[in-house]
């Protein structure tokens, strides 16, 4: 392998770390650590194929680096831009790489939603006020704003939807200062750290108690929807084998966050991060 | 012990490695490798290898305003991105090093201390000569 051809496999392996980054991001990354690279290798003359595996070694493994590098630069980007598209993406990315990104995108996905309901039944009894739906019938009957002014029921939805995208930058604001990317030098540091194993423990015990919860809770009737689509349990919840499992599993996910890190703790108790 | 040395090396480059890169950026603006070879020093001491988690961290200060970057041409390649201090960060850093050099102080005579009472025959017998740096300087000889 040539050298041109083993810096490009360097640089291939942090392209694929980085993955889901924006493509600018990714690719501005990757100038830097040719640069630095490149500039490792001026220092020899003439660099020897022994000179760039020492600079790649330096360097460290891509996969130690590239996620922290690819997080910090998407959301510092999403936090100092007012572009939707970029904010988004970003919001995503930290959503995907961290428990905390997560937990937050996902309260937050619960309020848009409230959010996007509240425009949309404000305009509809703002504006098609004559038209009624059956009583019953989906989220627009009974209107919960109908006894508010025409104005607030057109404002209020969008304005929670843009005090929502205030809260959700400061958020992100306060992440990009509260957290340090992980420092410690090596191959052992390739998968994330501590804290990032822990987080991946503590997802996948939310989502196995997520998933075994909703199979056994429909599969035994457990739980069912009621009018207007709100889950309600029969009286008799637990009393067979599935609905008993349904609702452990339901602790499991609650507990997940607890459980996740104990695990952790059991199971690392000599890592330092 | 050789591993628990190597965590404890590791935590404390954690902790120094923000204050030297504001200290390398102190004394003007810089680039990735050269800020990596500034920090790292002749020994190696502050910034061994995994020299890559540099480019997070220098991200981090940027979020946070202690730094700014700039992408600059080169007639080489496809530019550098040099780093500067901001007046926030020279304002960081003087506060984190007033608290270094104060923590440095308190852990020296701490380590003094702790070296008079295993060695109190030594301090009493030959002033002047019991202290750490005048065994290490009797260790060298």
């Amino acid at each position: 392998m040539s050298q041109a051809q083993r810096i490009d496999d360097y640089l291939g392996r942090l392209r694929r770390a980085m993955r889901g980054a924006s493509p600018d991001v990714i690719a501005e990354a990757e100038v830097e650590i040719r640069a630095h690279i490149e500039d490792a290798l001026a220092a020899q003359s003439p660099p020897t194929p022994e000179d760039l595996e020492s600079v790649l070694d330096s360097l460290g493994p891509p996969e130690a680096y590239a996620r922290d590098l690819a997080l910090y630069m998407m959301v510092d980007r999403g936090y100092r831009e007012w572009s939707l598209p970029h904010m988004a993406r970003s919001v995503a990315f930290w959503a995907l790489s961290t428990l905390a990104g997560a937990v937050v995108v996902l309260i937050f996905a619960v309020l848009y939603g409230l959010g996007i309901w509240l425009t949309v039944i404000g305009w509809w009894s703002a504006l098609a006020a004559p038209v009624r739906l059956p009583t019953g019938l989906g989220p627009f009957s009974p209107a919960p704003v109908d006894g508010l002014p025409p104005i607030l029921r057109l404002l209020a939805g969008p304005l929670l939807l843009v005090g929502l995208t205030w809260l959700v930058r400061w958020f992100v604001g306060q992440y990009v200062r509260g957290v340090r990317p992980h420092l410690a030098a090596g191959a052992e540091q390739a998968s994330g750290g501590w804290a990032r194993r822990a987080e991946r423990r503590i997802l996948a015990v939310a989502g196995l108690g997520l998933g075994l919860t909703l199979v056994a809770g429909f599969a035994s009737g457990a739980y069912r929807f009621g009018p207007g689509l709100a889950p309600r349990l029969p009286p008799d919840f637990g009393a067979s084998p599935a609905a008993a499992a349904s609702g452990l599993a339901l602790g499991v996910l609650l507990l997940a966050p607890v459980i996740g890190v104990l695990w952790s703790v059991l199971v690392e108790r000599d890592a330092v991060d | 012990m050789k591993k628990d040395d190597d965590k404890w090396m590791a935590q404390m480059r954690r902790g120094a490695l923000e204050l030297c890169i504001l200290a390398v950026l102190a004394r003007g603006r810089r680039y990735g490798y050269d800020i990596a070879q500034a920090v790292s020093g002749p020994e190696g001491r502050v910034f061994k290898e995994g020299t890559g988690t540099l480019y997070p961290l220098l991200n981090r200060l940027k979020s946070e305003g202690l730094v700014d970057a700039e992408w600059q041409p080169s007639p080489q390649g496809p530019g550098r991105k040099y780093y500067t201090l901001t007046p926030r960060g020279r304002a960081q850093l003087a506060a984190m090093q007033a608290q270094w050099l104060a923590f440095a102080a308190d852990v020296a005579r701490l380590l003094a201390e702790a070296d008079a009472a295993e060695h109190p025959a030594e301090g009493l017998d030959t002033p002047g000569r019991g202290g750490p740096e005048a065994r290490r300087g009797q260790e060298g000889a």
